[in-house]
């Protein structure tokens, strides 16, 4: 599978991905960096002061200038300049400490929403119309239909407070993230809360896709030959109605990904949603800026993997 | 046969499930009267258009009249429960619940039906002169929904939001300032496949005029697809404000919209439950009836369907 | 919750800097409860990242309260609030002129990287401040050559130069250091105020190290390696955003010696009910330092109503108060203009009654603090307990009177032109500010049948924006430094202090103001009060405020934490906290 044809396909990808990420972090840059009442605007500062910190930040210089210092410090050296509003923050380390943060917990939220998903949606599909199955889908529904800060808040409530209250104090969901990687307990509930509503829809198109798969001649063929009813809808329709799953898996992962700016505000992770939200609260243009690059960048990444994916679950597709 | 698939718009509420739509023979009246039987033969999105018609006539009555003025502070001792005073309790600051629950429905009304209409308004003409004429105009377009494609919509609405400030036109403008493309994406590339159909070259040769042919002919043949996919944006821009109210740059007070009475009340939660329950259920059965009046639709409309 | 041997490894290992850990002995019941614990770690939550920590400049009270601990000042008060000596050894008065103090350092002071403390710092310190010209800058005022400094232009590097090689500019000709442990300073005029002043937590005055500074003029202070003070506590890890560790300095020359030996700072959970929930779960011993004391009243009123939490909340009223301020002045400085100003004379004047007489504060504090975590600011400005309160319903700026306040507003703006399109601002992060500005809205519609948006910003940007007079119509507050009336009319109205530089939120600054202030400055109590008392009064005949409520800090302590909380002004200092073993 890994032809070289594959590969020449990623490297393309890739060059792609690099474009596409200095193109949209150009456009946010030259659209806010110098837009009136930034941080600074406000900063109350004495004699040559303001001068001194415009000249620091480059700020005193044209645009284009500025614009064209700015990508040769992002393509040559990764330097995504300082915050405005913490003086002497770098922004890359920041970037690149809260892109893990945010991307462990994006990432257990896509497996956790694939994987859920997809699991409730072939159980639902094979006990049609039974209770099973109505309950499924009526959780599902729910799960898509409430804004995700209610399930994150509800969740919360269930799971910090009152299963700490009803087991004294022995499980329960700690609040908070510990060091740069976090440990599994405090990912969980958070993950859970970011990807459930992106899970059931995941259920739902796996059930409508399966049912589909299901009425299929080919399965009946199979069936005919005797073969087990586990590993027909395992090998064959399973591996059908993952198509459409994939096909949505490109915008499952922006979902996931501006899903994470709430659930990180109600969970207190510091990650890249919560600094953007964050940043422009605070009008730190250059964080903004940098946080944008860093989106810009996974979501590329993210939809090279997604077509990678198509690779190997449709072997008729070729690079 | 092309099929265009339409991808369920990213964003921070859950995209909407797909929506695939063949494209169809010319326009036969059967195909509408088809559709319309197989609608109504559809139990639950008749009960959600029925749930929708009776949300319609309460943001209508609220203009007229609500139990207590929406913004009337401390009718009642703040944070109480709900009481034969007041049906759905009271928020932080002691006001109707169930009032501000009415009023409510009015924004998100406005929020989700203006902006797929302004979306369609401003994604359809795009995406019709874009599929037809391509050429440089074409390539424009492709490239601005190729960009934007890979950028979170909340992302870009926060950042215009922050340079507009939060308000109820800016917050529509806000969202059909990222959700247009879909539209247009969706547009174009039916009327790409379209546009090599043999009856449009009939057209086309007996002298027809660009605009007959695009009015008359294509839009009206990609109506299925546009209208589900416009029913599928108002939820998604419901959901939108919600978080965008959470966010702090929503509608900003005394409107309520059921995002920030529920954001509001997050805080009480644990002393005041329904002060977050009643908005979320409102929200909820709101967004559940548009998507299923939305699968609906696209069933109905499916001409693949044998029955 | 370590088991016991663990806990005794602990002890053993850690050895000199814990030397004060007593370890339960043995098994049998003892005294738990008044033992110390082995793991003396504080961990508490801080609202957000620091603005900044150099005393230099440093004006936010949620950044005092953490710097207070890392700095130390010539004089500093005690828990009664009583001034005592700290870096001095003791608190000197002035000779008969009224204008000559001097200060004898203790001889055993160490920086936290072992630079030993001599009369040189002082000089650096209070020099480098006064040209640096932050907020509390006025501390100095007083001395002798000031209005030379505090005309200073230079900044950062440059400045630093300057300071090296005591150029003129930026050195107080009345502040010299005969030798290395004794400084003498020279006033220009008596100020009865400067040893308060001097006193203050974590601002002007208090001292650093020329070693560290000079590494990084501007920003020192977000580094733990050049973080220098003489406190009982340095920042040992700064993770943006995140977290920020400190640790006991080791043998401090100072006393209570630090019993915690190592503090917590969490800045990633910024929301209240968020860090209440990980409180509860033993995320944190207390929360209520940095930011935090406003808990929401809804959390106050749940813990209240349970039987074992309710103990751990502490109600403190503190000396702070709440009110809105008006833009009093537009020019070329300050943008936002508006219907208030004081040059548009009694129709103004009028406008800004109405405003201030259409709002119901009693119903205020009943509707939005329950009655429990605010009090009606009925007194004036100054809070109860502090000289110049003027006793309970005696503002009469604090009179609800929808009447006259409508007869007022047809006078002033008959045809409703003027009070078009007004904007109210705050800040959401005290989670009482959104609900007040609903509130006010709410009531001058009601009342005035004015619509007036109201208009969230972030509290940083709020902060420097109200300075800036971006704002018509703003949420103000004021936390007492020390009890003293000028610590109020100096810093907020006026030009002696305040505008246009400090807080001056509104602008408000009047000839006879400035006069009147200078002279009661001048005064040493209780003559100067009489003039206290007239500036009050003129803020009340020119309408400048619109009083609200007195506040009341909410802190949440777990029971084996002691030491912990606050007095009415500020929080108590670390090295008086102990954890017992729990």
């Amino acid at each position: 599978m890994l032809t070289r044809g594959t590969l020449i396909y990623i490297g393309q990808r890739l060059v792609i991905i690099v474009f596409t990420v200095l193109v949209v972090s150009s456009i946010v840059f030259l659209g806010i960096h110098r837009l009136p009442g930034d941080a600074l605007f406000n900063e109350h500062l004495h004699g040559t002061q303001y001068a001194l910190i415009l000249h620091h930040y480059g700020l005193d210089r044209p645009l284009w200038d500025q614009y064209t210092s700015f990508l040769s410090g992002l393509i040559l050296h990764g330097n995504l300049g300082e915050s405005l509003v913490n003086r002497g923050v770098p922004i890359t380390p920041l970037v690149l400490r809260e892109f893990t943060v945010s991307a462990e917990v994006g990432l257990f939220a896509l497996v956790f929403t694939i994987g859920l998903g997809m699991t409730l949606g072939v159980v639902a599909a094979i006990r049609q119309n039974t209770w099973v199955d109505y309950v499924l889908t009526t959780t599902s529904v729910i799960g898509y239909s409430m804004p995700s800060f209610v399930i994150a808040t509800f969740l919360l409530l269930v799971f910090a407070v009152w299963l700490d209250n009803l087991t004294q104090g022995t499980f329960y969901f700690q609040i908070g993230w510990t060091g740069r990687f976090g440990t599994i307990g405090e990912i969980w509930l958070p993950a859970f809360a970011l990807g459930f509503p992106y899970a059931s829809i995941v259920a739902r198109l796996t059930r409508a896709s399966m049912l589909e798969v299901i009425r299929q001649d080919y399965i009946r063929t199979a069936r005919a030959k005797g073969l087990r009813e586990t590993v027909i809808m395992v090998r064959h329709a399973l591996r059908n109605a993952l198509i459409p799953v994939i096909t949505i898996l490109g915008p499952l992962v922006i979902g996931i990904i501006t899903g994470g700016v709430i659930i990180e505000n109600i969970f207190g992770i510091p990650g890249l949603g919560k600094e953007f939200a964050t940043s422009i609260l605070n009008r730190d243009y250059n964080i903004v800026i940098g946080v944008f690059t860093a989106y810009a960048a996974m979501i590329g990444v993210a939809n090279l993997g997604v077509d990678l994916a198509y690779v190997v679950i449709d072997p008729r597709i070729r690079y | 046969m092309a099929t265009s698939v339409s991808y369920p718009t990213p964003g921070p509420g859950p995209a909407p499930v797909v929506a695939t739509a063949g494209i169809q023979a010319p326009v036969q009246a059967s195909l509408w009267s088809d559709a319309w039987r197989r609608l109504r033969r559809n139990r639950l999105a008749l009960v959600s258009a029925v749930y929708l018609v009776l949300l319609v006539a309460v943001a209508l009555i609220a203009l007229v009249h609500t139990p207590y003025s929406y913004r009337d502070v401390g009718v009642a001792r703040p944070y109480s429960g709900p009481s034969g005073a007041n049906w759905f309790g009271a928020d932080i600051l002691g006001r109707d619940v169930l009032s501000r629950l009415m009023v409510g429905a009015q924004i998100s009304l406005i929020v989700g039906v203006g902006t797929q209409v302004l979306v369609l308004a401003v994604g359809v003409p795009i995406g019709l002169l874009s599929g037809y004429y391509r050429g440089l105009f074409d390539t424009v377009v492709a490239f601005i929904i190729n960009v934007f494609y890979g950028i979170p919509d909340l992302l870009v609405a926060m950042i215009l939001l922050l340079l507009l400030g939060p308000s109820l036109n800016n917050i529509i403008i806000a969202i059909v300032a990222t959700r247009w493309m879909d539209m247009a994406r969706l547009v174009r590339g039916q009327t790409l496949a379209l546009r090599e159909r043999e009856f449009i070259e009939a057209a086309r040769s007996s002298g027809a005029k660009p605009a007959k042919i695009l009015f008359g002919h294509i839009l009206p043949n990609s109506l299925g697809p546009i209208i589900v996919q416009a029913t599928f944006g108002v939820p998604a821009a419901i959901l939108f404000e919600a978080f965008l109210s959470f966010l702090g740059i929503g509608v900003q007070p005394p409107t309520p919209s059921w995002g920030s009475m529920a954001a509001d009340g997050l805080a009480a939660i644990r002393i005041a439950p329904h002060m977050v329950i009643f908005p979320s259920i409102a929200l909820s059965l709101t967004l559940m009836a548009f998507n299923f009046l939305g699968d609906g639709l696209r069933d109905a409309l499916d001409p693949r369907q044998k029955r | 919750m370590t088991p016991v041997s663990l806990r005794i490894l602990k002890a053993l290992a850690v050895g000199g800097v814990a030397s004060l850990v007593l370890v339960a002995c043995g098994g049998g019941g003892g005294n738990n409860s008044t033992s110390l614990a082995s793991n003396q770690t504080l961990s508490f939550p801080i609202l957000s990242d620091f603005g900044t920590l150099d005393p230099a400049i440093a004006d936010a009270e949620t950044d005092t309260e953490i710097s207070q601990n890392m700095f130390d000042g010539l004089v500093k008060f005690d828990e009664n609030l009583n001034i005592v000596a700290d870096l001095a050894t003791a608190v000197p008065s002035p000779d008969s002129s009224g204008l000559n103090y001097t200060f004898t350092l203790r001889h055993d002071v160490k920086f936290s990287n072992g630079d030993l403390f001599t009369s040189k710092d002082v000089l650096y310190s209070w020099n480098r401040a006064a040209a640096m010209q932050g907020a509390y800058a006025t501390n100095l005022s007083a001395i002798d050559g000031y209005s030379t400094v505090s005309s200073n232009t230079a900044s950062g590097a440059a400045l630093e130069a300057l300071l090296e090689k005591n150029d003129p500019s930026v050195t107080l000709k009345g502040l010299t250091a005969p030798d290395p442990y004794t400084v003498k300073v020279k006033l220009a005029t008596p100020a009865g105020w400067m040893m308060t002043a001097l006193a203050l937590g974590g601002t002007t005055g208090w001292i650093v190290d020329q070693n560290a500074v000079k590494q990084d003029f501007d920003n020192w202070w977000t580094n733990p390696a050049t973080a220098i003070g003489t406190g009982p506590y340095k920042m040992t890890a700064r993770v943006p955003k995140q977290s920020v560790d400190f640790a006991a300095v080791d043998n401090w020359w100072g006393s209570p010696k630090p019993t915690v030996t190592k503090v917590h700072l969490d800045v990633s959970v910024n929301d209240a009910s968020t860090a209440i929930t990980k409180y509860e779960q033993g995320g944190y011993d207390a929360v209520g330092y940095g930011g935090y004391s406003n808990l929401p009243v809804a959390d106050v009123l749940r813990i209240q109503g349970t039987s074992n939490e309710k103990a751990q909340l502490t109600l403190q009223p503190k000396v702070r108060t709440y009110w809105v301020s008006f833009n009093m002045v537009h020019d070329a400085k300050r943008q936002a203009g508006g219907p208030f100003l004081l040059s548009d004379g009694q129709a103004a004047h009028d406008l800004r009654l109405a405003f201030a007489l259409a709002v119901d504060k009693t119903k205020l504090v009943s509707v939005v603090c329950q009655d429990i975590v605010c009090t009606p600011a009925t007194g004036g400005l100054i809070p109860p307990t502090l000289i110049g309160y003027m006793g309970a319903n005696q503002d009469p700026l604090a009179k609800f009177d929808a009447t006259k306040a409508k007869q007022l507003l047809q006078s002033a703006d008959p045809s409703g032109a003027k009070t078009k399109g007004l904007t109210y601002t705050y800040d959401p992060e005290n989670a009482l500010n959104k609900p007040t500005a609903e509130f006010l809205q709410s009531q001058w519609h009601d009342n005035l049948g004015v619509d007036v948006s109201i208009a969230p910003v972030s509290h940083s940007q709020f902060i420097k924006g109200r300075l800036k007079g971006s704002y018509v119509l703003s949420r103000d507050g004021w936390q007492a430094d020390y009890n003293h009336p000028q610590d109020w009319f100096d810093n907020l109205w006026g030009n002696v202090v305040g505008c246009p530089d400090s807080s001056c939120t509104t602008g408000y600054d009047t000839k006879a103001y400035d006069t009147l202030l200078a002279k009661a400055d001048a005064e040493a109590m209780p003559a100067a009060l009489a003039d206290y008392k007239s500036l009050n009064q003129m803020l009340i005949d020119d309408v400048v405020y619109i009083p609200l409520y007195y506040s009341v800090g909410s802190f949440l302590t777990k029971p084996y934490v002691k030491g912990f909380g606050t007095n009415a002004f500020f929080d108590h200092y670390w090295n008086e906290i102990q954890i017992l073993s729990h």
